[in-house]
Order: structure tokens, then C-alpha cells, then sequence
């Protein structure tokens, strides 16, 4: 069960889908620390540590990153054939 | 399959976990940390993490469901637009508000508010838990019946 779970790690992390949505959240996270300082004081004063974190997690872009995710990895193992594979083997 | 699914969900959990704690880094940086129960604190960490586990379910039965990566994807956009359309469509159609309470963003709601009652929290939590596991049992039936026969 352990050489599955790491073989599938390997799989996520070589995926497109892995870089593209580190790409997003990493550009998501430099439009956050810029916009914190070219506010300035204005914009920081009005959250703190907790409220960012709840912030993050409140909206509906949590729920599309883990569907997207989540359902582009499934269905490029059925567009590859690697299920067809797996099922033949089994 | 079951090892897939446990190595997406932590795939994806460390990352929105790092996304989550940077972002709040930056806010701490720049102001300040503010001030939380650590119990309730816990309780919204643990929430959320249930919260991850339940909509990966989703996104896992509906990729073996459609099997094709846009029809998935739009049906999953599709879901997270009508989410609360549904709840009222079963409010009205049932003159019951408990499809509201547990509605998704009703029960996000509940998990990430600070003031919330710790009892809703772990139930809200249980719900999204309960349907991570009922949906990927569901996705092995499905791959085992449609699939593998």
C-alpha cells in the first residue's frame, strides 16, 4: 500500500495540472503581498493573521482548486489508458 | 484506487495548508496575528481539513462518473455555482430549512467563524467527513461495476 501511495506522489507531482495550479497559487500569493504593500497601512490594518486565514479557506476558489485538481488527475488516467492498464493487470 | 485518493488529498491539503499559512504569515507580518481560542482554533483546522476531504470525494466520483476531463470539470463549476440553488430548491420543495443549515456554504460558514458553537463545528466536520467516505465508496462501486466488468 506504501509503494502505491508513493508511486501516486510521484504521479501528482510530474502532472501539469500540479505546476499549473502552483503556478496559480503562487501568483495568487504575490498579487496578496503586493497589494499589501502598495496599500500600505490602509488595507494591513484591516486584517490580522486569523481573519487572512479564514479568508483563504471562505471562498469558493478552495472548492474549484480541489475539483479541478481532484478530477483532472482521474480523467487523464482514463485519456493516457494507465486505468486500462491497472484493470488488465488486476 | 484507495492509495490515489489518499495521495491526492494530501497533495492537495499540504498545498492549500501552505497557501493558507504564507497568506496568513503575510497578515501577520504586516499587522498582526490577532486573537484566538486555541480550541476553536483546532476545531477550524480540523474542519477544514474534513472540508478538503469531502469535495476531493466529490471531485473523485464525478471524474469516475464522466470519465472525461471537461465534461468533470464543468460539472464540478457547474456544482460549486448551484451548491446554495439546490439547498433552497429542497427548502421549498420539502418546507424543511435543515437542507439550508447544511448547506455547503452554510456548513463552511459554520467551520470557519471563530464564534461558532464547537458542537457545529464537529458535526458540520462529521457531515464533510461522511461524504468524503460515502463518495469514494461509491467511486469504487462505480469503477468496479462499469470498469472492470
Amino acid at each position: 500500500m506504501l509503494n502505491v501511495i508513493i508511486s501516486e506522489f510521484y504521479k501528482i507531482f510530474k502532472s501539469k495540472i500540479f505546476m499549473i495550479l502552483s503556478v496559480v497559487l503562487l501568483m495568487m500569493f504575490a498579487l496578496i503581498l503586493a497589494s499589501n504593500l502598495y496599500y500600505g497601512e490602509e488595507a494591513q490594518q484591516l486584517s490580522t493573521g486569523i481573519s487572512s486565514y479564514q479568508e483563504v479557506y471562505g471562498q469558493d476558489i478552495t472548492y474549484y482548486l480541489i475539483l479541478i485538481f481532484v478530477t483532472f488527475l482521474i480523467t487523464s488516467e482514463y485519456a493516457n489508458g494507465t486505468i486500462r492498464q491497472m484493470t488488465c493487470h488486476a | 484506487m484507495v492509495g490515489q485518493y489518499i495521495a491526492m488529498y494530501f497533495a492537495i491539503a499540504g498545498f492549500l495548508l501552505i497557501f493558507g499559512a504564507a497568506y496568513s504569515l503575510v497578515s501577520t507580518i504586516f499587522n498582526q496575528f490577532g486573537e484566538a481560542d486555541l480550541m476553536a482554533l483546532l476545531g477550524m483546522s480540523i474542519g477544514t481539513l474534513c472540508m478538503f476531504f469531502g469535495i476531493a470525494g466529490i471531485g473523485t466520483l464525478l471524474a469516475y462518473v464522466f470519465k472525461n476531463g471537461v465534461a468533470s470539470i464543468l460539472v464540478a463549476i457547474l456544482f460549486v455555482l448551484s451548491k446554495d440553488l439546490l439547498a433552497y430548491f429542497l427548502k421549498v420543495l420539502t418546507q424543511n430549512s435543515i437542507f439550508i443549515r447544511y448547506s455547503f456554504s452554510n456548513m463552511r460558514s459554520i467551520i470557519l467563524d471563530y464564534a461558532s458553537n464547537p458542537k457545529d463545528v464537529y458535526i458540520c466536520s462529521g457531515i464533510f467527513l461522511a461524504l468524503g467516505i460515502i463518495t469514494i465508496v461509491s467511486s469504487c462501486l462505480l469503477f468496479s461495476k462499469l470498469d472492470i466488468d
